[in-house]
């Protein structure tokens, strides 16, 4: 029997997902808990696995389109199943194509069928080719060879920064003020060396072999940087989508605040004597303590006493959260994540230091599952390793506020009348102004500055 | 040398021929005692009478066959069908029996007929007399096809199409029977499968045929003040092409662009493109660029149809762009 094989729908707020990947082909066996495919959500690739024993029949949605869950994407069933009648209208459901409406009575509907117009054919312009090919002309290439030039050298000039005859002529020119000896230009031609970018020790300045054989390669040019169009990946969408989205609605207040970090610089210089440079993140194994996972411990503690503050804005209603889970940005080629520590209230210093090892390793390869990325009350959004001294950052949507964090930095500092270095961070904090008000905020952000002023109290 | 229309250049390689050799006779709707619609066959009935000059039924199919039988019978027809949009009616003749027989026989016998038609578009006669079809019969071998763009063309290219032993279809365009130019008195030949090179340049090769040859031509000539060098050939037929010409240009400028009155998707210069493609790859600086009409029946309203149809404000855009 011919059974469906649906886009998984893998988490509460998951509406929609692309097949990243088959890994299974049509006509290939499969069995329960073969991974067949894997998916991409706004927020990671996971692996789909089958619940079905038979036979990949008809693969039905392409890689890399966006499809609402619960699409059917492929068939599955027994070598001699037939494809069922509706396949078609699978077919077009499965490339995200709109299912076309019931045409409304009478014949003056159906409109010409417009095939010289309906052209759908792919644009020539969309075929990527492979990255960092120098781009050519035939002629410009038969020309550089006779005159064994290297294309590594050349600029292009044509469209896309092809490499076009005049390029190569305007290279020639220059070469022929260059003296060189032949063996020189034949070795810089294999080599792809620019003879005129060097320097000659032979006599009169001349370029001799050795010179070409101390000389580098030119870099391979690919063609120059033009402006262009780049889709949006799912979760640039969602980015902006939802930092727009919070902007629009979350009235934002900034409350800015000084923290003297020189006892937490010491406490985790403690934590990490011992431990490696570059700690593996081993189950159960100790993990080198980030100045982050102070800050989560001194925002999760400082949750736990302003109840207040661990709310979301509901519309009508605010809700008061039971658990504390707090987000940490992670930054990704193309956009961010949140992902989530849970009940980070209970956990201490060094467990906090491998559930976020963890979660930023997870992030980085995204394979998050959607409940490690959902459920955050409190974001923390760190720039100090940019030397960043301060930023406001745009509350994730659903939470009620975000600690941006700047750089530790050494500064003069006033203490009971004389001035002493210390290590000072500066961070802001941005509150959605619906849920929660400035003295509350306030008060949870000066027990975090306290908590890590005294950090013994999160180890 | 006197300047004569491109229809009287027509009527006069005509006469020539059929006073040449008397086994020439023309056939055709309204060719006799009309003239023909384009006026190409005036006074040719006055001066060889009905037997050589001979008005048909209106029925292409009747045409084409009737010429196909007399050319395999030892006669030399030059059958007239009045728009190249009717071809449809004699395919079977012209394509399955006047392009095969001369192979099928096993030689032993040719079909030396010529189809004289005119194509093209410009008069707002729609899409049922404005097509240039040359690309289909292309597609049968054994056939030539030749498309001439002045009056000193039709007139030597249609007295080597009528001395051709092979089947030769001859397309001539409507809106150039109107336009004048020098031809010389008397018996000249061109050989078929020779191009005209109307511009030598060093930048760009612009290659056409038909109406279209002349409005590159003008084109071309317009830009050279304008510091682009640009070489321009006239195909004259495509059916032999002339590679060679195209080969040696295209070799010397690096760029190619081809231009044709006929709808883009399968012209007959995507098969020229294909063949310079093959022979001059690594001499090509750009990409083989082409200009043809729309994909789409030629419109009847006459701003849709100049829109339709490459004019020479497209032809000079289509230049400069190649040019980059």
């Amino acid at each position: 029997m011919i059974q469906q094989i649906l886009m998984p729908k893998l988490g509460e707020t998951m509406t929609e997902a692309s097949v990243e990947k088959w890994r299974k082909a049509e006509g290939d066996p499969i069995r329960k808990g073969d991974v067949i495919l894997e998916i991409t959500t706004d927020k990671a690739t996971l692996e789909v696995e089958s619940s079905i024993v038979g036979v990949l029949k008809k693969i039905l949605a392409p890689e890399k389109v966006t499809l609402p869950v619960n699409t059917v994407i492929a068939l599955a069933g027994e070598p001699a199943d037939a494809l069922p009648d509706n396949l078609d209208e699978l077919l077009a459901a499965a490339r995200g194509e709109k299912t076309a409406e019931a045409p409304a009575a009478g014949p003056a509907s159906e409109g010409p069928s417009a095939a010289a117009s309906a052209d759908a054919e792919v644009e020539a312009e969309a075929v990527p080719g492979p990255a960092g090919r120098i781009l050519v002309s035939p002629r410009a290439r038969m020309r550089a060879k006779e005159a064994r030039v290297p294309l590594q050298v050349l600029r292009g000039s044509g469209p896309g920064g092809r490499i076009v005859e005049k390029d190569v002529s305007a290279y020639l020119a220059r070469r022929e003020q260059v003296r060189a000896t032949p063996t020189a230009v034949e070795l810089a031609f294999e080599r792809g060396v620019d003879l005129t970018a060097l320097r000659g020790t032979g006599p009169g300045g001349k370029i001799s072999k050795e010179d070409v054989l101390a000389a580098q390669p030119a870099p391979a040019r690919p063609a120059a940087a033009r402006e262009r169009r780049v889709e949006l990946t799912a979760m640039r969408r969602i980015v902006a989508e939802r930092m727009a989205k919070s902007k629009r609605e979350a009235p934002h207040f900034y409350l800015t605040m000084e923290v003297d970090m020189t006892a937490a610089a010491a406490l985790r210089a403690k934590l990490n004597a011992d431990l490696p440079a570059e700690a593996p993140a081993k189950a159960g194994g100790k993990m080198r303590v980030g100045f982050h996972d102070l800050l989560i411990r001194a925002c999760a503690t400082s949750l736990g006493e302003n109840p207040l503050m661990n709310v979301t804005w509901g519309g009508d209603h605010i809700r008061v959260r039971a658990e504390i889970n707090i987000g940490l940005a992670v930054a990704l080629d193309e956009g961010l994540i949140v992902p989530v520590i849970r009940n980070a209230d209970r956990l201490d210093l060094t467990a906090t230091a491998r559930a976020s090892a963890q979660m930023i390793e997870k992030a980085r390869s995204k394979r998050l599952l959607p409940d490690e990325y959902e459920g955050g009350c409190l974001t923390i959004s760190n720039l100090g390793m940019f030397d960043v001294d301060n930023f406001i950052p745009v509350i994730n949507p659903g939470e009620s506020a975000i600690l941006g964090v700047g750089r530790i930095a050494q500064k003069p500092v006033v203490i009971a009348g004389a001035v002493q270095v210390r290590s000072m961070m500066s961070c802001t904090l941005s509150a959605d102004h619906r849920a929660v008000d400035g003295a509350i905020a306030a008060r949870f952000l000066k027990r975090v500055k306290e908590f890590l002023e005294k950090p013994e109290a999160l180890a | 040398m006197a300047e004569i229309h491109y229809w009287q250049a027509v009527r006069d390689a005509l006469r020539e021929e059929m006073i040449r050799d008397p086994r020439v006779f023309i056939l055709g709707e309204d060719v006799a005692i009309y003239g023909g619609a384009y006026g190409a066959t005036r006074g040719l009935y006055e001066e060889f009478g009905p037997e050589r000059v001979r008005d048909s039924a209106i029925s292409e199919a009747a045409i084409a066959g009737a010429a196909v039988g007399a050319a395999m019978c030892g006669y030399r027809p030059v059958a007239e069908i009045m728009y190249m949009d009717f071809m449809t009616i004699a395919m079977d003749q012209f394509c399955n029996q006047g392009a095969k027989n001369r192979y099928m026989f096993g030689g032993k016998t040719c079909v030396p007929m010529v189809l004289r038609t005119e194509g093209g578009a410009g008069r707002s006669i729609a899409a049922q007399h404005s097509q240039s079809l040359e690309a289909w019969f292309l597609h049968v071998p054994g056939i030539l096809i030749v498309c001439p763009s002045t009056p000193y063309d039709a007139k030597g290219l249609l007295k080597a199409a009528i001395r051709s032993n092979d089947p030769v279809l001859f397309i001539e365009h409507k809106m150039l029977y109107g336009t004048k130019g020098e031809v010389p008195e008397g018996d000249y030949v061109l050989p078929l499968g020779q191009a005209a090179i109307r511009r030598e340049g060093k930048q760009i090769t612009v290659a056409a045929y038909s109406r279209m040859a002349l409005r590159c031509n003008a084109v071309c000539q317009k830009l050279a003040g304008q510091g682009v060098d640009a070489e321009m050939i006239d195909l004259r037929c495509l059916r032999p092409l002339d590679l060679r010409c195209l080969l040696q240009s295209v070799r010397k400028t690096g760029r190619l662009l081809l231009v044709s009155e006929g709808c883009t998707d399968n012209n007959a210069v995507s098969e020229i493109a294909f063949r310079v493609m093959e022979h001059a790859f690594d001499y090509l600086d750009a990409p083989i660029a082409r200009l043809c009409a729309a994909n789409v029946p030629v419109p009847m309203s006459p701003p849709l149809e100049d829109a339709a149809i490459p004019n020479e404000a497209a032809i000079e855009k289509a230049i400069r762009e190649a040019l980059k």
